[in-house]
């Protein structure tokens, strides 16, 4: 049975980030992390073409301007993320240890979504948070 | 604990804070134009960094190549994954599939960096991998 668009394109994202995870520790060997935080956007720069030519990019649900504040702070974060996760490679992180445990984020937003957003947690999410838990602590000792 | 793990679990909470400021900025605004500001923010970023610090920029053509193949291959996969919630994907099956890229990076390090796991190790790359696909289950909004 063929799998259906959106299913390709969600395991395009999986290989995607996934050699994302191999090119951080592949490079930061060779540069330092805060050189290939630099870099870094250079890859960025061509894709801006898609949103730039999209028709919805001015299709506001709110206030546009606290959008785009919450859009460049996510930038911030992000950049600020990839940095911390370049450092942790370099300092002898291995990449199948650091990658996995940098992907526990949804941990953070399900925890702050909660606070923040006021978002419910279901059972199945707080089996979610101890299997984060113990996943941490297994990494770690 | 070691630094790296440190580092490792400093990562996580800013991209996990992420996961929130997306979502308000998404919920002002359309993902595109959100897009364009996460660049803009990135772009300057990469502007300071040359300004603070005292980093080495003697590098290769092909090092900046491979350095800027980490900002493409990471932001496609934004793209490709809202593009999989825009084609009418169910998030409760689509954000569950695309946490668990780092599958792909442990296989990857085993065939290409040669990296190998204790038994420790694996369990506790086993139950990330549960977490986030417990974790990204829908939550009803209150």
């Amino acid at each position: 049975m063929p799998l259906s668009q959106p299913m390709l394109l969600s395991f395009l994202t999986v290989l995607l980030w996934g050699a994302w995870g191999l090119q951080s520790k592949i490079i930061v060997d060779r540069i330092s992390p805060w050189a290939n935080q630099a870099l870094f956007s250079l890859g960025l720069a061509p894709l801006l073409l898609w949103p730039l030519l999209s028709k919805n990019l001015h299709c506001s649900r709110g206030s546009a301007r606290r959008g785009a504040l919450y859009g460049f702070i996510t930038g911030l974060l992000g950049g600020v993320g990839n940095i911390a996760m370049y450092l942790a490679l370099a300092r002898g992180g291995k990449a199948s240890i650091v990658i996995p445990v940098v992907g526990l984020a949804p941990l953070v937003t399900v925890v702050l979504a909660f606070f923040v957003l006021k978002e419910t947690l279901n059972r199945v999410q707080i089996l979610g948070l101890a299997a984060a838990a113990v996943s941490i602590y297994l990494l770690s000792i | 604990m070691q630094t790296w793990f440190m580092l490792s679990a400093a990562a996580l909470l800013f991209f996990g804070v992420t996961g929130v400021t997306q979502k308000l900025s998404t919920n002002e605004t359309s993902f595109e134009m959100s897009f364009v500001w996460f660049c803009l923010a990135m772009f300057v970023i990469s502007a300071a960094i040359p300004l603070i610090g005292h980093e080495d920029w003697r590098v290769t053509w092909p090092l900046i190549a491979l350095a800027a193949l980490g900002g493409l291959l990471n932001g496609l996969g934004v793209l490709t994954s809202f593009a999989a919630l825009e084609k009418g994907g169910k998030a409760s099956i689509v954000i569950p599939i695309i946490n668990l890229y780092p599958l792909v990076t442990v296989g990857a390090a085993y065939l290409f960096l040669g990296e190998k796991l204790t038994a420790r190790q694996g369990l506790g790359i086993g139950f990330a991998l549960a977490a986030v696909v417990l974790l990204s289950q829908e939550t009803q909004a209150t």
